[in-house]
């Protein structure tokens, strides 16, 4: 169904079963029952519904599930017997299709939850056959911590497909005998103001202004604590495992952080430094065996399809061996995050970074201007990776071009940490570029590992009896493929360092990054 | 989108009860339903209320690229739709034969609205002619409902035997029994001793029972007057059969 919505707000006044008298009066419409009904507005973690304009909410009846799905100039109502989490639960091509992208691989989640009264009307011809739904509703916003708080009574008429002028008899009623007038804010709209939710501003990712001559260890500390604020958001879902992304930015935070300790010395006293590179890396350790296997399982499909129709099936053996190690590493994963040496390390964390920086420092770099240290540092790696770069040759071992990769990294997290120094324009395409250039160093050396863990998950299967002649076969046939994939991946990374080494792209790295150097030199 | 036929060329086999059950427990999975009553007698439409009337007949509906869209109408339940019968589908036939590449007429009508459905099944009348080639061509799967009687039979036999489905790589022929009666020698030799044929004939089969004769009455799936009854259960039995050979 993807007709138009038509909604009035019902004014406190007006009582709901006049309302209803009145209307089986005037018009044939049938009583249907009341539904005492939840209704859950739900988005991603990172409101991507909302930035695209789309309100989608859940409605909870007895033995069955309502989907409502608006978009700017279309809704879908489904009905279904599960409630989708992923995009991919989606039975109905046409809402996936519209979700997909959007969501990409994130889960939905609750972030509103209402319960209402909902007595469904029927407009019916004389078959008795539905020609508008009518529902009255009276909701309630639910919070456990605020207890309910009243939403108000709306009445919305859905046209059935069809049948969109039997609606206009209707609403000239309720405009002209009962004054209704469309709601000024939506429920959703309303709901969400109740609760303190910001869509707009979550969706938007954190970022912090620096001014050039600002101490570095100040600008480090209010960096960081960007950081470890993205790390604190996602460790809730990481240990609920709503989402593979959670885990994902809580590594990537947790990588940023690490990269910016080891990159930028002589700005933090060593033993801090030493104690929480430490326990970053610990967290680096506990967080990664789970990552692995998510990202086997996101792209198992991709691995499966590129293997002949014959070999197809014999991998689900693989499928269900990585499922089942997935959820042990999970629980290991969750025991960890909800530790207290994860908490104190976090706590410990936070409290350094908020407190002021010492008036007197004999750390070389903490008082100099953010600016010059920034430049420094970046100017360092961009020339390590010029280097490493160019050493590459079609013969070098795989070993260069993972070094080059992780020079690459270094290089994209000092550019993210202080690109507010910088004038936006010029950086963002320095970046794409870039990130072009990782993309395809990232893709080489996943194809790499994955080869070798492969081989790894082969031989635990063996050990664990859970391995058949086809399987065997398959992977081997899989192990092929990717070792094929890995040749031509080589190839790829010429045309994105050409790109990288451009000498525009080394005119730009120049002009930002050392122009002083070059001043000096002068 | 997978297109579902229920076809015979017998009539009073079950073929109508079959789509309205079936599309409704596809529907009640989250997939978006469309249901086209192709038979003039308008069973279909009768059962979800709607008028077997399209305006314009069938000349209109083959003769104009607008499509079937304009045609279509929403059921009572949300996710299913119905492209209603007309009497001027008793002359289908002519209109195929009108039409350059008949055979693939029904198919390319149906591409129009492949964006919007996940399913669409197709409620065919009981005929051998120049409709049945195009339902035949546009299908996915064919169900063919068959009471357990020597009749019957020898009429599946004929359907294998002068349709040219052997030629069409995608479309999977499925008879199953239907309106079975286990009180009758002849219903339960059959059932047991179902006939060695090239192609699978599916497990579950529907009992003749008064809970379905009631849905003339009720106008609705039978899932939702007698959800518990024998009959409701053998629909979602067959349903989850059909959905394992669809893949």
């Amino acid at each position: 169904m993807s007709e138009k919505i038509i909604e009035f707000q019902i004014p406190a006044t007006i009582r709901v079963r006049e309302l209803i008298d009145k209307l089986k009066l005037h018009f044939p419409v049938r009583e249907d029952g009341i539904h005492r009904l939840q209704r859950c507005y739900q988005d991603t973690f990172d409101w991507r519904l909302y930035q695209k304009g789309i309100r989608y909410f859940v409605d909870q009846y007895p033995d069955y599930f309502s989907i409502n799905c608006q978009a700017r100039n279309k809704s879908i109502q489904l009905v279904t017997n599960q409630v989708p989490v992923f995009s991919r639960d989606f039975s109905s091509a046409e809402l996936h299709r519209q979700l997909d992208s959007v969501m990409s691989i994130r889960a939905l989640i609750t972030w509103v939850d209402i319960q209402l009264v909902q007595h469904h009307l029927r407009l019916v011809d004389g078959e008795d056959k539905t020609q508008v739904n009518i529902y009255v509703e009276n909701s309630r916003l639910y919070s456990a911590e605020r207890h309910t708080r009243s939403l108000g009574k709306r009445i919305r008429l859905v046209p059935v497909r069809g049948y969109e002028k039997s609606v206009a008899g209707l609403t000239a009623y309720l405009v002209n005998e009962w004054q209704l007038t469309g709601p000024e804010r939506s429920e959703f709209e309303q709901a969400y103001q109740l609760l303190d939710l910001s869509p707009a501003v979550a969706a938007t990712k954190a970022t912090t202004k620096l001014s050039e001559d600002m101490r570095t260890d100040e600008a480090l500390k209010q960096l960081l604590l960007v950081a470890l604020d993205e790390i604190e958001k996602n460790v809730e879902g990481s240990i609920q495992d709503i989402d593979t992304e959670f885990l994902h930015d809580l590594r990537v935070a947790t990588r940023r952080t690490r990269s910016i300790l080891s990159l930028v010395q002589q700005v933090f006293p060593q033993r801090t430094l030493e104690r929480f590179e430490k326990g970053f890396a610990w967290v680096g350790e506990i967080t990664g065996p789970t990552r692995d296997m998510d990202v086997y399982l996101l792209k198992f499909d991709t691995y499966q399809q590129s293997l002949p129709q014959l070999h197809q099936p014999h991998l689900e053996a693989l499928r269900n061996f990585l499922k089942q190690h997935h959820r042990q590493e999970q629980q290991k994963l969750a025991q960890a995050l909800k530790s207290a040496k994860f908490l104190r390390l976090l706590q410990d964390w936070r409290k350094f970074l908020q407190q002021p920086v010492p008036a007197r420092t004999q750390l070389e770099n903490a008082m100099q201007p953010v600016k010059q240290v920034a430049d420094r540092h970046i100017w360092k790696v961009y020339k390590k990776v010029m280097k490493r770069g160019s050493a590459i040759t079609h013969s070098c071992p795989d070993e260069k071009l993972h070094r080059l990769r992780i020079s690459c990294k270094k290089l994209r997290y000092l550019l993210d940490f202080f690109q507010s120094l910088y004038p936006s324009g010029k950086f963002r395409q320095m970046i794409k570029i870039l990130k072009k250039l990782q993309d395809v160093l990232g893709d080489f050396q996943d194809l790499s590992v994955q080869i070798e863990r492969l081989k790894s998950f082969e031989a635990q299967m063996q050990t664990e009896s859970l391995m058949t002649p086809d399987t065997h076969e398959a992977i081997h046939c899989l192990v092929e493929q990717l070792g094929g994939n890995i040749k031509q991946q080589r190839q790829l990374f010429y045309q994105a360092f050409k790109g990288f080494c451009s000498p525009a792209m080394q005119d730009q790295f120049t002009s930002l990054f050392h122009s002083t150097g070059k001043q000096q030199k002068a | 989108m997978k297109i579902i036929a229920s076809y015979n060329i017998k009539g009073g086999v079950g073929k109508t009860t079959t789509t309205v059950n079936l599309a409704y427990l596809c529907a009640r999975q989250g997939a978006k339903v469309l249901i086209w009553d192709l038979d003039p007698q308008g069973a279909s439409s009768f059962y979800f209320r709607v008028k077997p009337k399209i305006k314009g007949g069938v000349k209109k509906l083959f003769k104009f690229r607008t499509g079937l869209e304009e045609h279509i109408k929403g059921t009572d339940f949300i996710n299913i739709d119905i492209l209603p019968a007309d009497f001027s589908y008793r002359s289908m036939d002519l209109y195929l034969d009108a039409a350059g590449k008949p055979q693939k007429k029904l198919y390319k009508l149906l591409k129009g609205v492949k964006q919007e459905y996940d399913y669409v099944f197709l409620d065919c009348p009981p005929s051998f002619f120049m409709v049945s080639e195009s339902v035949f061509f546009a299908s996915d799967v064919m169900l063919i409902p068959t009471i357990p009687t020597t009749l019957s039979l020898r009429t599946l036999d004929q359907i294998l035997k002068y349709s040219d489905w052997k030629t069409l790589k995608n479309l999977k022929l499925l008879p199953f029994f239907s309106m079975v009666d286990r009180r009758k020698n002849m219903h339960r030799m059959i059932v047991d001793n179902p006939p060695k044929l090239d192609i699978h004939f599916l497990h579950t089969g529907i009992p003749y029972s008064s809970d379905i004769e009631r849905m003339g009455l009720e106008r609705q799936p039978i899932s939702i007057y007698a959800p518990a009854s024998k009959s409701a259960q053998c629909y979602k039995s067959l349903w989850e059969e059909i959905r394992l050979e669809l893949g």
